[in-house]
């Protein structure tokens, strides 16, 4: 009885690989373009994968629904990696590289990223990503990055801390990986040159939802500003407590979401960060056409990583697509993405941005994009200082 | 050097808050396994559906937070009842090793946690509905929600030990967690017992897991690391002592919250591993424990 | 192609874990929560040293291997003092220790960010990137590993990791030393598990913390389980299962946000359904499958006498002699300054009421418990404190009152496991002297037969023990004890529990062993069977030993009878 089941089991598996076992050739001209998507469409980090995919896919859809770019209509796969699992992350991108064909992968969170960019490499495909960065993901083939470091942030929320909070002593708390480190260090740097202490450096693990011990550490060190390195929910979580914990002065960050808001509560009030922001209430004209379309889309106001997915295919894909196009090739030919993407990156050419102006991709996977000072007022952030050529105006 | 006393008694205030949680998880735990044996993982997936029942109760019906307690404790309970009569009666009946009903409670636990994330999505769901403040005494600061987790633990507990102590059927339940054979003999009938510890142990994991949504938020995975916290507090004290697993669960807080004089902070996860390893190794009958049967 | 390739490459890499599990889970009997950590320790290990110090490829898999199984036989340490759920939870503890460091010690591992860079090995000149390049070097692995194990798990060294699973008591009582094996099972296991790990790191290039969780340890308890304990086909059958189908199933078009949770949901129900209605898993442990059988007959020209018979003259004097032997528990004094002696070729009885201390003396006696004063001295030679294992080998071996078979194992195996100095049990002779070891099996085998011919169950062979009336049970123990070649026997309640048949037919066997020159000692309740079958009886009441003489002179005793049936009239 069981070994008809085990061999009803292998005869079904064997039909399923014979279905999908890749057809011939890849699509010829004006068809249809695969975009791979590598998300946390599941485990803790599974809202952030929910609004990528909704910010790639509404890109997509304005494109296909005006016909697509010079004839090639858009079409999104995406596989999950459980929120961080390299394995996963690596089995599903050998999944869009190798049976989907996918010439451009939009990735996320450090660990899958690092882990398929070699396959990249050698399979030619174009890597995006729009999520999580930290030094670990610049300069690698391949893979170019449309967040800022925290590395370029952070110095400004120092400065804002030193010259507009009159901070002399400061205390960190930031993840324990590259990302929060590199937060760290670049205030160390920054303090080094202003002249401000940094009394307290307090690691904690990702994820972790409570910060007893370091916050209790920083409060006997008695900081003018606690300065944050961490990321998504965590932002919420730190800000509630070292209020309660009777941390009273100024809280400063590089990160803030919709979903930290809703955790931190009224605590967040005058937490100030410094980012290269994605303002949804901003006048220009690309921001207004996606925050517009996806409020109509899912009811709520876009933040920053819907954004950024959006903008990997209305902004960066679209125009590349278009480059190869005007120039007579086939987008959808292994490494022509990548190519072109190459070629424009050198010829510095300027990618519109959803933020905003432009952004400028650099040939070492960094990105500059428009950033200004922004401080919690209610439950949404205001604007009270540019970042314009390296100096804080307002 | 005052600064330094100031964090001391911070961290032993954290430890001692953290630890009275502890203490209701080790003894909401600790209580089925003595009497039954059974190394009940799937408590983690109790103290999760008892938290989405209150948070239903709470956040989308908006009746009110006491409701939302009293919902956690009777979801709780059923759910715990659900999981002896469905999955262990008819492992115990099957006469199933310990392995397997181990791997049986497990194997409920992830299905479990997979049903709550597709009916409910990832989102972490809040517990809205107590005012978060800051109190300070001195040189300690905590929350009201804190202080509440105190509170409601301690008080949870104590009216247990005065159940177990003065009522006939927690003398039942001590007789069977002692001798269950013997227990047999003087009347005391085990599967009844057994159904009463499930009830009230989930009960009690229930209205833990609500206490914690207050602060942290819920989630479907979010009962696993209360419960590896229970188990070490069950361990540290010694299995079968319900004091002991009170007493495990506060130096069990007070031991991850105060490494953090020497440790930095984001080793305290490791600490409460380190600590049930040295129990196992050197004093398996832990702190207050008879030794194991 | 590639995709299925890598799934393919990702099934044998973890059926090498399931191997390395499946010994010490299925065969031995030991659960491990900590498997993922090993794999996560050698992955490191190979990741680290192959990157950073620039070890090439071969070596770095030795790095790996020493580690891991370094940790493994260091785990082992606390792991002999627990059992059941405390070792579960100390494995547990462990693996979360383990993944916590691989977090947090942040200047060794990277934490969260992982190694990546790893470099690929390099085989005959160029580098192996592709997962088609990475098969054969993996599947060649993958048959090695099961090869290797498969020779342990069936030989006379699984033998007797599977007697230490039914029951470590029973195994130490015929002449095994449990720590020993414990030691190298999990020395084994750790080894297996770092052959998979540094391929893993070489395969991959890129490890972090996530891949090693305790997730990553309940699936490969799982899959082990789920596949068949102690079946190695099982393991590769699981493998296939539970890492390949979840791929098949990515090519459903479904709602990619529950696809995974959907997966778990079957996993977790596939867990509970099994455990409730085939807890033996795909392929059971004495499946046809994977196993190899050979037909069970018994030899044609079976003489009883024969097999138990001693060999070589008999030395002078008392087989045992025990003297002053003394045990408290608490304020109980259950030994008290005892002495005896058994005479050779002679059936001697230890009676008494109730808690008299008639198991304690045979504990003491065979090292079981440790006596606090007196000596024990075996043909002369000098015993007391020996290791009961150590006692058997020296030529005192005991039976249990609640029997204790090897229940998962068949009649012959229980046999077969208690014969001595068997070249199969170490690992040495198992992999260099393949001839000889076979030579000894088949030796062994038509030993054991000669045993259970002797006891009248050379039919059995074949059975699982546990399937036996108990009467049957009794006569496979006794036979089980006359295959440690013993030649002091103690036989504790050999004729309780069993109808008047099996008694006199049990009875019959012992006055056998004695004319053939074993000294017998047994305890026994039934004082008809003692008289019938005893030359010389010992009567104790509370510790100590009141009386000696023929078992007639003690039951025309009155006093003693009085102290017997409790009818004392005071």
């Amino acid at each position: 009885m069981k070994r008809i089941a085990a061999a009803v089991a292998l005869v079904l598996s064997l039909a399923l690989l014979a279905v999908a076992v890749p057809s011939g050739p890849i699509a010829a001209a004006g068809g249809t373009l695969k975009v791979g998507m590598i998300l946390a469409m599941t485990g803790p980090g599974a809202f952030y994968g929910q609004v990528m995919s909704r910010g790639a896919g509404l890109a997509a859809e304005q494109i296909n629904a005006a016909g697509g770019v010079e004839g090639w209509k858009i079409e999104l796969t995406i596989e999950d990696h459980k929120s961080g699992d390299a394995d996963a992350g690596v089995t599903g991108g050998r999944k869009l590289m190798d049976v989907d064909r996918v010439p451009v992968i939009l990735t996320s969170y450090s660990a899958p990223t690092l882990a398929i960019q070699p396959l990249a490499v050698e399979k030619k495909v174009l890597l995006l990503n729009g999520g999580g960065v930290g030094s670990s993901l610049v300069n690698k083939p391949t893979l170019y990055n449309t967040r800022m470091l925290s590395s370029q942030t952070a110095p400004f929320i120092v400065q804002w801390a030193v010259q507009k909070m009159g901070a002399k002593r400061i205390a960190t708390l930031f993840w324990n990986d590259t990302a929060g480190q590199g937060v760290n260090a670049a205030i160390k740097a920054t303090c080094a040159k202003l002249g401000c202490q940094v009394v307290a450096e307090e690691p904690h693990d990702i994820g972790a939802k409570t910060y007893s011990a370091q916050l209790a550490r920083i409060k006997a060190r008695r900081p003018d500003v606690l300065a944050l390195g961490n990321f998504g929910d965590d932002v919420g979580y730190a800000v509630n407590q070292a209020r309660a914990l009777g941390l009273t002065g100024p809280i400063v960050g590089v990160e803030w979401t919709p979903n930290a808001q809703k955790i931190g509560g009224d605590a967040m009030q005058g937490y100030t960060i410094a980012v290269d922001r994605f303002d949804p209430a901003g006048g220009d004209a690309n921001t207004k056409r996606f925050v517009d379309a996806y409020k109509a889309r899912h009811g709520n106001v876009p933040e920053f990583y819907a954004a950024n997915y959006y903008e990997h295919v209305q902004h960066v894909l679209r125009p590349l697509i278009q480059r190869i196009v005007k120039r007579g090739g086939n987008p959808a030919e292994p490494g022509a993405l990548l190519a072109e993407m190459d070629r424009a990156v050198k010829e510095g050419v300027a990618f519109e941005s959803v933020y905003g102006g432009s952004m400028q991709l650099g040939a070492d996977g960094t990105v500059a994009k428009p950033m200004g000072v922004y401080v919690v007022k209610g439950t949404e952030l205001s604007l009270v200082g540019r970042i314009v050529g390296g100096k804080i105006e307002g | 050097m005052d600064a330094d006393l100031g964090l001391a008694a911070q961290l032993a205030a954290n430890g001692l808050i953290a630890g009275s949680l502890y203490a209701l998880l080790g003894v909401s735990w600790g209580m089925i396994f003595a009497t039954t044996r059974i190394f009940h993982f799937a408590h983690a997936l109790t103290l999760a559906v008892a938290t989405y029942a209150a948070v239903v109760v709470v956040d989308t019906a908006r009746l009110g937070l006491p409701l939302g307690f009293v919902t956690a404790a009777a979801a709780g309970c059923l759910f715990g009842l659900l999981v002896e009569i469905a999955v262990y009666r008819p492992l115990r009946r099957a006469n199933a090793t310990q392995l397997n009903v181990f791997l049986a409670s497990l194997g409920f636990l992830i299905a479990g946690e997979s049903v709550l994330l597709i009916v409910f999505g990832p989102e972490a769901r809040t517990l809205p509905g107590f005012p978060l403040e800051g109190i300070a005494l001195g040189p300690v600061a905590f929350t009201t929600i804190e202080a509440l987790w105190a509170a409601a633990s301690w008080a949870l507990v104590l009216a247990l030990l005065a159940w177990l102590r003065l009522t006939r059927w927690g003398r039942a339940i001590r007789a069977v967690a002692s001798n269950p054979e013997l227990a047999q003999c003087v009347g005391v009938d085990p599967p009844r017992v057994f159904v009463l510890v499930f009830a009230v142990g989930s009960a009690l994991a229930g209205i833990g897991g609500a206490l914690i949504a207050l602060r942290d938020t819920a989630s479907p995975f979010m009962g696993v690391q209360p419960v590896l916290a229970a188990f070490i507090a069950v361990f540290l004290g010694g299995i079968g002592s319900i004091p002991g697993a009170i007493v495990g669960g506060v130096v069990l807080g007070l031991a991850e919250n105060m490494g953090g004089l020497l440790l930095p902070g984001h080793w305290q996860g490791v600490i409460a591993f380190v600590v049930l390893f040295l129990v196992l190794v050197f004093r398996p009958s832990g702190l207050l424990g008879a030794a194991a049967r | 192609m590639e995709f299925w390739l890598h799934v393919l490459n990702w099934i044998l890499l973890l059926s090498i874990l399931g191997v390395s599990l499946n010994l010490l889970l299925g065969y031995a009997g030991l659960v491990s929560m900590a498997h993922g950590a090993l794999f996560g320790i050698g992955a490191y290990a190979a990741a680290l040293t192959a990157r950073d110090l620039g070890v090439p490829f071969p070596l770095t898999v030795v790095i790996a291997v020493a580690f891991t199984t370094a940790v493994a036989a260091a785990v082992t340490l606390p792991a002999l003092r627990v059992h059941g759920e405390y070792l579960i939870l100390l494995t547990l503890a462990f693996q979360m220790v383990v993944y916590g460091l691989m977090l947090s010690w942040t200047d060794l591992t990277e934490g969260r960010t992982g190694v990546s860079g790893i470099p690929r090995p390099a085989i005959a000149g160029s580098a192996l990137t592709t997962p088609t390049q990475f098969l054969p070097l993996i599947a060649l692995v993958t048959a090695l590993a099961f090869a290797v194990g498969w020779r342990i798990g069936e030989s006379p060294f699984g033998r007797v990791l599977k007697a230490l699973r039914d029951d470590e008591r029973a195994t130490l009582a015929i002449g095994k030393s449990v720590l020993r094996y414990k030691v190298a099972v999990f020395a084994i296991s750790g080894a297996v598990a770092g052959v998979a790990s540094a391929l893993f790191a070489h395969y991959q290039a890129f490890i972090n913390p996530f891949s090693f969780t305790l997730d990553r340890s309940i699936f490969l308890v799982a899959l082990v389980v789920l596949g068949g304990t102690a079946n190695l086909l099982g393991t590769f059958v699981g493998a296939v299962l539970f890492v390949g189908l979840p791929e098949v199933l990515r090519f459903l078009e479904a709602r990619q946000d529950i696809v995974d949770a959907v997966r778990n949901l079957i996993f977790g129900g596939l867990l509970v359904l099994f455990m409730r209605f085939r807890p033996e898993g795909l392929v059971p442990e004495h499946s046809r499958l994977g196993r190899r059988r050979r037909p069970v007959t018994a030899p044609p020209d079976v003489t009883g006498a024969a097999v138990i018979a001693r060999s070589g003259p008999a030395p002078d004097g008392p087989a045992l002699v025990a003297r002053g032997l003394a045990k408290r528990f608490g304020g109980i004094r259950a030994a008290d300054d005892l002495s005896l002696s058994l005479s050779r070729g002679k059936v001697t009885a230890l009676v008494g009421p109730n808690g008299a201390g008639k198991t304690t003396v045979f504990n003491l006696l065979t090292g079981f418990l440790p006596t606090e004063a007196g000596a024990i001295s075996l043909d002369g030679r000098d015993v007391t404190g020996l290791a009961p294992w150590r006692a058997v080998r020296a030529g005192l071996a005991r039976t249990f009152q609640d029997v204790r078979l090897f229940e998962r194992m068949t009649v012959l195996d229980n046999v077969m496991v208690a014969i001595p100095d068997q070249p199969g049990e170490r690992l040495g002779p198992l992999f260099l002297a393949p001839g000889r070891v076979a030579r000894a099996e088949r030796e062994n085998r038509e030993r054991a037969l000669r045993y259970l011919a002797f006891v009248g169950l050379a039919h059995r062979a074949g059975d699982v023990a546990g399937a036996l009336a108990f009467g049957e049970q009794k006569l496979v123990a006794l036979a089980r004890l006359l295959a440690t070649e013993a030649d002091v026997l103690l036989l504790d309640e050999p004729a309780s529990g069993v109808d008047p048949q099996w008694v006199a037919r049990i009875l019959d066997l012992i006055r056998q062993c004695a004319r053939a020159g074993r000294t017998v000692c047994l305890v026994e309740h039934n004082l008809e069977a003692v008289t019938v079958v005893a030359d010389h009886a010992y009567f104790m009441e509370a510790g100590r030993i009141v009386a000696e003489g023929t078992p007639e002179a003690l039951m025309a005793d009155a006093r003693l009878g009085e102290i017997y049936f409790g009818t004392g009239r005071r």
